[in-house]
């Protein structure tokens, strides 16, 4: 409950809206509703007459943008500037224009969205009020250069501890620079005193996504935002039918009725060190066909009596991910078409990241890693994959990672002046196993 | 460890098999010029600036000149500018299509005392009563830094670098950037044993631009005390130590030039792809050096870029995105000119290798059935060019791995493959993405939220016209 005076996130994006600073950014934890605050403060800057931009990443993101603007069903014209090559899988939602390219750009219209690469590529049509900027903490500062262009002020929307965007080149040159192109790009504002002055911050604290006692796993990637779940205790689980306790995958199943995590080990043996673990990679192809031939029953928190055990589980409930594209196609090798054919999806966290599901499976980006370094040791991946599950989440990884982590000593080799986030990547992959070992919840599968 | 780290430790162990490094693909990756400009340097003690400098074409004579104390500021820098004019009459403010200057450096250490160099003079009021060429001598070090950072460049090359790309060594690779040890190796001296033994004993002599700590306590150290005691005016010291230096820095001189003549020998076909790569690399010295020193010349207010980083966001950005795009560019270019490094891609899964089982010039469609051994994670609409291809692109349709089948259009060109006929298709990057976005995020914004994050912030300074600094 929010506590009597306390300012909503909407409150605060209107103290902003009222204000005159040009920068906003929006923290939020996964599964707290981002991208519907997003959609909901919208239509108050279009009162303003003049029309908003929204972009994010990806088509993806941006079509259900769009789509959840429709929804509002407040009669707002909606132009998605795409490029000429992308295929829509759907048709336009109501009152949304496809355009294609400037000459086809409505005389009036209170809303544009479309993706990063788009703007950054396209010439601008107009100059808008305010741009709206979906997972912002995916895109990388470089990239916001380009969209400056269109707008004067700009509300960034974000996970703060999900996968940082993706630097193909040595970036040390610009480790000290002011602005360094490849990091966040909500970072500068809150890093820079000069931007300081001309930014509000507001924290979303509610997760809705994920079950009560997740939130208190998930809370280890993010120290310095507190986290609250919207779920009770015991109010969402899996509940395996057939489990008898017989094995020690089985065991992990039965512990779904009572808590929403479990790891799941195997030995280490030959194989350490590759991209594809086949083993692995059929252990939980293995799980995911077992779960669903055990008629496992989500209660999602709707049921009013628990014990009656809830809806059953279908593919389409089912998430798998690993860190490795070879790795996830390994995957998808091992389980049965009709599965996938079924709706179960296997991909990349950076894939999942703004996505959910009831249940997820998936690797541990540290399994067979045996000198892990700064790429190893990034949190954000781990994070994505752990907080993807609305009832239950399943971690597979070979049992060699705690001991792995234990007898590491990470250097920090950071630049002067930058945080030391391997050091505090190796701490937090290391509560994160302990999370599980101090409540019992790591299983060990023998040969 | 990755996949391509355990194809390397694989090379490795069959170049310690055969006793000899073995060649790294099948033409010769590394572009390098008929008579580039060599220069070694030498500094004592913990110095960022040099004591011996040698410099020339590699078919020529070497000029030598070196100071006794290095620790004396105005001695050194009019040594820096001597050696300087000589450079910058190499690197001309003018762009020439059909040759290109090179530098030519020993190894990385050489590169790191040029970028100390561009720190110490590129901005600095002193120690000589005019700056101005010691300023512009310091901006040319900080362009051939920068310059080198690209990865699509062909201006400055590291000798060691240069032979580490043509061969595969027997070796760890901590000791892959000592120069002689590696050209030891190449050394015909008969079974393993002896080459190993030939290397090993090259490797104990320091050729790095810092000498060998015993060495300088025993021919440097009394005799640099006793020269300070005299006030810097002992002649015969000063002689003494100026032909230590000066013997020290020559060898690392001759150590480039022969990996210079090592790497001209190689009977490999170039790889064509390095014509394509050598446009591009003047292209970005063109922006480096070539314009901001032709502008200056004009008398026009120049941006000289920062010798620690990019202070200004937009700059900063444009050089990520440039060296993203040259890296990108430099790997497609050079794995059309080689089967071997198409084959590498394919294992990295940036190509797909296969045969073609249908292909409609109708309906301008390809389908292949792809034999790659690792699974390949297909993303629609990722674009390929068959291997040696320029003009042909194709697009990912769709793939079904359970019978190991991708079915492609024809984005651009005209296809005519043959049923049976072995494909390799390579994933293509347009350029013309990235120019467009760094050609829009240069425009001037008249937007508050543009002008806020492209304003100066109070730190900067590197972005003043020349002699501002």
């Amino acid at each position: 409950m929010k506590p009597v005076g306390e300012m909503t996130p909407l409150d605060e994006l209107r103290v902003f809206r009222e204000s005159s600073l040009p920068i906003c950014v929006v923290k939020a934890p996964p599964g707290s509703g981002k991208t519907q605050l997003l959609v909901n403060d919208v239509p108050n800057w279009v009162k303003q007459e003049s029309p908003v931009l929204v972009t994010a990443l990806t088509n993806e993101q941006v079509d259900q943008i769009c789509k959840r603007l429709s929804e509002r069903n407040l009669g707002l014209q909606i132009v998605r500037f795409t490029s000429s090559g992308y295929q829509l899988r759907k048709p336009p939602p109501n009152g949304v224009h496809i355009c294609r390219n400037k000459n086809e750009f409505p005389a009036h219209y209170d809303v544009m969205v479309a993706t990063v690469s788009k703007l950054a590529l396209s010439n601008a049509p107009r100059t808008f009020q305010v741009m709206f900027v979906d997972e912002a903490w995916q895109i990388a500062f470089k990239e916001l250069l380009p969209l400056t262009r269109y707008a004067h002020r700009i509300v960034m929307i974000g996970d703060a501890g999900q996968i940082p965007p993706v630097r193909t080149v040595p970036h040390l040159r610009w480790d000290t620079a002011p602005f360094r192109p490849g990091e966040a790009m909500p970072v500068p504002a809150e890093r820079l005193p000069e931007l300081r002055g001309s930014t509000k911050t507001v924290k979303l604290k509610e997760c809705r996504r994920l079950p009560y006692d997740s939130v208190e796993l998930v809370q280890k990637f993010y120290p310095e935002l507190p986290i609250s779940a919207v779920a009770l205790p015991g109010e969402r689980f899996l509940n395996v039918a057939n489990s008898t306790g017989s094995d020690p995958l089985d065991q992990a199943f039965m512990s779904l009725s009572e808590a929403s995590t479990a790891l799941i080990t195997i030995p280490t043996d030959a194989g350490l060190g590759l991209n594809t673990d086949t083993r692995l990679a059929t252990t939980i192809a293995h799980a995911a066909e077992r779960l669903l031939r055990q008629t496992a029953r989500i209660n999602d928190g709707h049921e009013k009596d628990p014990r009656r055990g809830g809806r059953p589980l279908e593919p389409r409930d089912i998430g798998i991910s690993a860190t490795h594209r070879a790795m996830n196609a390994t995957i998808r090798a091992a389980l049965p078409q009709e599965l996938l054919a079924s709706g179960l999806e296997v991909d990349t966290p950076e894939r999942w990241q703004g996505r959910e599901r009831p249940v997820m499976l998936i690797a541990h980006p540290l399994s067979g890693i045996e000198h892990p370094g700064a790429f190893d040791l990034e949190t954000g991946r781990l994070c994505v994959m752990s907080s993807r599950h609305e009832t239950a989440l399943l971690i597979f990884s070979r049992d060699h990672v705690p001991s792995t982590l234990g007898s590491l000593m990470p250097s920090a080799t950071q630049s002067p002046g930058l945080p030391d986030d391997i050091g505090k990547g190796h701490h937090i992959h290391q509560e994160f196993w302990k999370f599980h070992s101090d409540r019992d919840r790591v299983f060990a599968l023998s040969e | 460890m990755s996949d391509s780290g355990i194809d390397d430790v694989a090379d490795r162990l069959r170049a310690w098999s055969a006793g000899r490094p073995l060649r790294r693909w099948n033409t010769r990756c590394v572009d390098i010029a008929e008579d580039p400009f060599v220069v070694a340097l030498v500094r004592v003690g913990g110095e960022g600036r040099p004591a011996a400098i040698a410099y020339g074409k590699a078919s020529s004579t070497p000029s030598v000149c070196s100071t006794p104390d290095s620790r004396e500021p105005r001695a050194v820098a009019e040594m820096v500018e001597t050696f300087g004019s000589a450079l910058l009459t190499e690197f001309p403010a003018e762009e020439d299509l059909n040759s290109w200057p090179q530098l030519l450096l020993p190894d990385r250490s050489h590169l790191d005392l040029l970028h100390q160099m561009a720190f110490a003079y590129s901005f600095a009021k002193w120690p000589l009563a005019d700056m101005g060429r010691l300023n512009t001598v310091g901006r040319l070090f900080n362009a051939l830094f920068l310059q080198w950072q690209n990865p699509i460049q062909n201006t400055v090359l590291l000798a060691s670098d240069a032979l580490q790309s043509l061969y595969i060594f027997p070796a760890s690779l901590a000791r892959h950037g000592h120069l002689a040890f590696l050209l030891e190796w190449l050394v015909d001296h008969g079974n393993r044993v002896a080459r190993r033994q030939a290397a090993t004993r090259a490797e104990q002599r320091s050729v790095s631009t810092s000498l060998d700590g015993a060495f300088e306590n025993q021919e440097i150290g009394d005799r640099l005390k006793r020269y300070e005691q005299s006030q810097r005016t002992h002649a015969p010291t000063a002689t003494a130590l100026k032909r230590v230096l000066e013997k020290e820095v020559l060898d690392r001189w001759q150590l480039a030039r022969a990996a210079h003549q090592s790497i001209r020998l190689d009977d490999r076909p170039p790889n064509y792809g390095l014509r394509t790569l050598r446009s591009f690399s003047q292209r970005s010295w063109s922006r480096l050096w070539v314009l901001p020193r032709q502008k200056e010349l004009s008398g026009e207010r120049v941006y000289w870029r920062g010798t620690e980083t990019d202070m200004s966001a937009v700059s900063a950005a444009e050089e990520m995105m440039t060296i993203e795009l040259a890296t990108q560019l430099r790997q497609e270019a050079l794995a059309h000119g080689d089967v071997d490094i198409a084959l590498s891609l394919v294992r990295r899964g940036k190509a797909v290798q296969g045969t073609v089982i249908a292909s409609h010039s109708d309906a301008e469609s390809l389908t292949v059935e792809y034999d790659n051994t690792d699974e390949i994670d297909f993303r629609q609409g990722t674009t390929y060019r068959p291997f040696g291809t320029a003009e042909l692109q194709v697009k990912l349709v769709g793939a079904d791995p359970s019978v190991r089948v991708a079915w492609f259009t024809v984005e651009k060109g005209t296809a005519s493959f043959e049923i049976g006929e072995d494909i390799i298709l390579i994933e293509y990057n347009p350029d013309f993405f990235v120019m467009n976005k760094i050609r829009n995020m240069s425009q001037q914004s008249t937007t508050a939220l543009g002008q806020l994050l492209r304003a100066p912030l109070s730190r900067s300074g590197e972005a003043a016209a020349a002699g501002d600094e």
